[in-house]
């Protein structure tokens, strides 16, 4: 008997860290992320170290009237003010250059409109058309977890996964019918806010083939907990396949 | 007997302690960068590798 191992995109207990990437988008995230933690190690050292310092060289074993003479030092509140300046430069500018870039939505190959309820999910793909002239579109319910099946996760498993393929430009265009939701997926680096009354988009371009797990990232009532994502990239051909079969 | 007044000592000990907290942070950064992030980064760039000659080789052979 094959067993077949299924590694999902999902978060796990006790996690820390980030899900792996499946996007150039969430690449990115994720190394502005490591480098502003050079500058966040780097602070937090220096901090200690003059707290150290401080601590060392004023205490009241000391001297009890050290700190008496201590009232003003110009120098050291130019040092304290352009340091932390020079930091924050250098982390804005990879910060805004990411979030440019992010915002780009360059020729799209798909467009799928996403739309938020109070509490699920639907799916419209608006290129392709179903056997009746219409386009493609379904809802998308969490699975109870009185209806599990082995494998499927509690609060993450859907009836109807958005299947996507790999490899392709799509542009996702976000809003909702009834209150603010988030449309979220950390692996492939997505999370826009659906509003009512708005089209908000996105775009992700999928290197791999899996199934990504997001949930509602914006409180919106009761069952905000129970509306989650599933994001099934496929291959193209199996994506036309799946498109054909609806 | 009067004490005598404490003055100067953060101006004398100014440099010694920026220079020491700024070298230490720099120096935990770059041990933070190079002993922890690249490794890790060329581990995940070994693996999408490994994984794409795989699937050469899997296509290679079908």
């Amino acid at each position: 008997m094959n067993t077949v191992i299924v590694l999902l995109d999902a978060p796990e207990p006790w996690q820390i860290g980030f899900q792996d990437s499946a996007t150039p988008g969430f690449e990115g995230i994720v190394a502005l992320h490591d480098s502003i933690l050079f500058y966040l190690v780097l602070i937090l050292v220096s901090v200690f170290w003059i707290l150290f310092a401080i601590i060392n060289n004023f205490n009241s074993t000391k001297s009890g009237i050290t700190y008496k003479y201590l009232n003003h030092g110009t120098l050291l509140e130019l040092i304290w003010t352009i340091t932390p300046a020079l930091v924050l430069i250098a982390i804005a500018f990879p910060s805004f250059k990411l979030l440019y870039t992010l915002d780009e939505v360059i020729d799209p190959s798909l467009t799928i409109k996403v739309t938020g309820h109070q509490w699920y999910w639907s799916y419209e793909y608006s290129d392709m058309l179903a056997e009746n002239g219409e386009s493609i579109e379904f809802e998308s319910y969490m699975v109870p977890e009185s209806d599990l099946e082995e494998g499927q996760l509690r609060l993450l498993a859907v009836d109807s996964n958005l299947i996507v393929p790999v490899n392709t430009h799509i542009r996702f265009i976000v809003t909702s019918t009834d209150v603010i939701h988030d449309f979220a997926v950390p692996s492939l680096g997505l999370k826009i806010d659906a509003t009512p009354g708005r089209l908000n988009q996105t775009s992700a371009l999928i290197e791999r083939a899996g199934i990504f797990y997001g949930q509602c990232s914006e409180i919106c009532g009761v069952w905000h907990g129970f509306m989650p994502i599933v994001v099934e990239a496929v291959e193209v051909s199996d994506f036309f396949a799946w498109v054909d079969s609806n | 007997m009067p004490v005598a007044a404490i003055t100067g000592k953060l101006r004398r000990k100014i440099w010694t302690d920026i220079s020491t907290a700024l070298g230490l942070g720099v120096s935990s950064g770059y041990a933070y960068w190079y002993f922890y992030y690249i490794p890790s980064v060329r581990r995940r760039q070994e693996y999408y590798l490994k994984l794409e000659k795989e699937k050469l080789a899997a296509a290679g052979t079908e």
